[in-house]
């Protein structure tokens, strides 16, 4: 679904192919663009596609640069890479596929698990409380910060088209569905299920407001939560160039 | 100039217009070089946020088609193994420096020692070749950083410059070649989008279908068939990719790992050395020589991969091989594999492992054998 | 509201399904069921039943993980 509205944002925009580059991590969220979209595809190491996708930006600024991140790779091993493109301002779009687990190696306890979830390596449940992603990224300085969960689909494509058109970081997490490991734990294994679960836990931003913590608990708050502009990696190297060029030896 | 330097101005000379690098003892000089050269050249420096990240980006830019590196001494070097080999993996043109320095773990910030001659090897998982430089000056510094953007250009692979903390901080006369006379390789690149498919695997390397060119390139470090798509059930698609990449390297150990031939001609005993000890080895000789001993030196200047046929036809009348390594034998063994059947081969670290060897040590070492 | 150029035909793509279900629970017009029959990756496709009340508002489509229901013809839906 993810895959899909990708596309169809790229479709509405009318990109050309040629310009986008997706780099992608490791976990099923890597297998969204690597190797069948037919553009660039950059499938990379584990929590290193932010780190990659900062060299191919800084590299050819013309090309659109998108990394498709899972949970696990975006915020436990890619962790730092992650903060430090958000602080950049670098204008990489990344994507996070949050299942809230480690899907693709079965079922591992991850960053995003919430407290008392078991999980096969929290066998006796979760001890460790959870990251918010996006407010770690609004912590960290990201311009472009939004959440929605691939219920909202229409939702999602203006975001991404947003994400998209703007310059600068652009950080969109998705929270996602995945009964096969994640909701089979809370004992929602039927995908229909789980997306009209998502559909009664989300709530937007401007309805959250005011609400008590006790309110929210166990609610997935969505929507735009950042959206400023700031000059982008990019334009700070372009006037370096032009103060070298002027300057003498 | 000192060798550090020397490293940056030959980086920037043959092309070099991405660096990334994380802060760290003794590399911290091509940096701040590279930070100052690279603006004028519209080349990027960027201090990315560790090694990781790096060997990554430095990896992301070079397939947007610049030559990019990065710079490191031993715990940094470990950081990036993983990196190296996706590089490895994916044909990547790319060049990291590793100035040596003591270890293992943090170590010695500023003593020599050769340890990551294995690493640079072997230091990623999985079965594969690279290839790796020893300088052992400063002018070689810049030279052999030339002459690895060369070789990584041309083999689409990772290319290490094994330098040590000796080499990076002396100071002594570097000779910078002309604009326009210095031999620069460029990657091939695709014409046409049906040349550019079969990206990957081949034995004469294949065309890089640099991105943003309509290439549509699938890059992976998944085991992947020649248009980069994702094999990663058949152990025949990993087969091929491990013999090919080996191959296409190590068929070519000749022409990539030069040797030094120094007084060899009528040498009973030789002594092997590379990087700094190769300085203090020749001194030796020639001192030797002085004395009427018979002692050359045969000066590794490439060492991976490894140059086993130079080494076996130098070493092919000598009566005894004695090998200078700042470290336990790393290199030794396969020295020791190619030295002649009769021939006694022995290894000889300094008395002090992390400090340059003795020349009077090396001298009496050998003294003593000639009798 | 645009008219109608020709009427929406679904397309069902059933060698890429794999029978999760969720066109059939998101149309809004409820067209869509369930088959009884299994296709050859032994799932259960989505079938029409009221192939004429489609309004290619494109829900089956945008929501399908796999790319295997879309819909050809019919108005735009009045918003995107």
């Amino acid at each position: 679904m993810i895959a899909q509205s990708f596309l169809r944002a790229v479709d509405d925009l009318a990109i050309p192919k040629e310009k986008i580059v997706c780099v992608a991590g490791i976990g099923c969220s890597g297998w969204i663009p690597s190797p069948l979209f037919d553009m660039d595809t950059l499938h990379v190491t584990h929590g290193r596609p932010i780190a990659f996708a900062t060299g191919v930006k800084l590299g050819n600024p013309n090309l659109e640069v998108v990394v498709f991140t899972g949970d696990g790779d975006a915020s436990a091993i890619g962790g730092n890479h992650l903060i430090h493109a958000a602080r950049r301002n670098i204008g990489v779009k990344v994507i996070c596929v949050n299942n809230m687990i480690y899907g693709m190696t079965g079922g591992e306890v991850a960053p995003t698990t919430p407290l008392g979830l078991k999980t096969t390596t929290t066998p006796f449940g979760n001890l460790e409380r959870p990251f918010d992603l996006s407010k770690l990224v609004i912590g960290a300085g990201g311009t472009y910060v939004a959440r929605w969960t691939t219920y909202h689909i229409a939702a999602l494509v203006s975001a991404m088209k947003k994400a998209l058109t703007r310059k600068g970081f652009a950080f969109l997490e998705v929270l996602s569905h995945c009964p096969v490991h994640y909701g089979r734990r809370i004992g929602i294994s039927d995908p229909v299920e789980m997306l009209r679960w998502f559909q009664k836990q989300s709530i937007t931003i401007e309805k959250s407001r005011g609400m008590s913590e006790q309110e929210l608990a166990g609610k997935f708050v969505v929507g735009e939560f950042v959206d400023i502009e700031a000059p982008d990696l990019n334009q700070m190297y372009e006037q370096l160039f032009e103060a070298a060029k002027r300057e003498p030896n | 100039m000192q060798g550090n330097e020397a490293c940056a101005l030959g980086a920037v000379a043959v092309g070099c217009r991405f660096f990334a690098f994380y802060p760290i003892t003794p590399a911290g000089e091509i940096a701040e070089k590279m930070s100052r050269l690279l603006p004028r050249a519209r080349g990027v420096y960027i201090q990315m946020e560790d090694e990781i990240a790096s060997i990554g980006s430095v990896i992301g830019a070079s397939w947007t088609g610049l030559k990019a590196m990065t710079a490191t001494s031993g715990p940094g070097f470990s950081l990036m193994q993983e990196n190296i080999g996706y590089a490895v993996m994916t044909e990547t043109p790319c060049v990291i420096v590793d100035v040596q320095r003591a270890g293992p773990s943090t170590g010695i910030v500023s003593a020599p020692m050769q340890g990551d001659v294995i690493q640079a090897r072997h230091g990623s998982h999985g079965e594969y070749e690279i290839i790796a430089l020893a300088p052992s000056s400063a002018q070689e510094m810049f030279e052999m950083t030339v002459r690895a953007f060369n070789l990584a250009e041309q083999y689409r692979t990772p290319v290490i410059v094994l330098a040590d903390e000796t080499v990076a901080h002396m100071r002594e006369e570097v000779v910078i070649p002309s604009e326009g006379s210095l031999t620069i390789v460029n990657r091939k690149v695709p014409r046409n989008r049906e040349e550019a498919s079969k990206a990957f695997l081949s034995a004469s390397v294949a065309p890089m279908p640099i991105f943003g060119r309509g290439f549509a390139a699938h890059v992976t470090g998944s085991s992947h068939d020649e248009y980069g798509m994702r094999k990663a059930s058949a152990p025949e698609a990993i087969d091929k990719i491990v013999r090919t990449i080996h191959a296409k390297i190590a068929s070519h150990a000749r022409e990539i790992s030069s040797i030094e031939r120094i007084m060899l001609d009528d040498a009973d005993i030789i002594l092997v050395a590379y990087g700094s000890c190769a300085r203090t080895a020749e001194y030796v000789v020639k001192q030797a020589r002085q004395k009427g001993m018979r002692v050359g030196l045969l000066r590794l200047m490439g060492i991976w991969p490894f140059p086993h046929e130079g080494v076996r036809e130098a070493l092919k009348s000598s009566r005894r091989v004695v090998v200078l390594e700042n470290n336990l034998g790393q290199l030794f063994p396969e020295i020791e594999r190619f030295a002649p059947e009769g021939a006694e081969t022995v290894f000889l670290p300094p008395e002090i492992i992390g400090t340059l060897h003795r020349p009077a040590y090396v001298f009496d070492q050998i003294a003593k054998e000639v009798g | 509201m645009t008219s109608t150029v020709q009427a929406p035909r679904i397309v069902i793509l059933e060698d890429l399904c794999k029978g999760c279900g969720i066109c059939v629970d998101l149309c809004p017009m409820k067209i869509l069921k369930t088959s009884t029959s299994m296709t050859k990756k032994g799932v259960f496709p989505p079938e029409v039943v009221e192939p004429a009340k489609c309004t290619a508002c494109k829900i089956c489509q945008y929501y399908c993980p796999d790319f295997a229901i879309f819909i050809v013809g019919g108005p735009k839906p009045s918003r995107s």
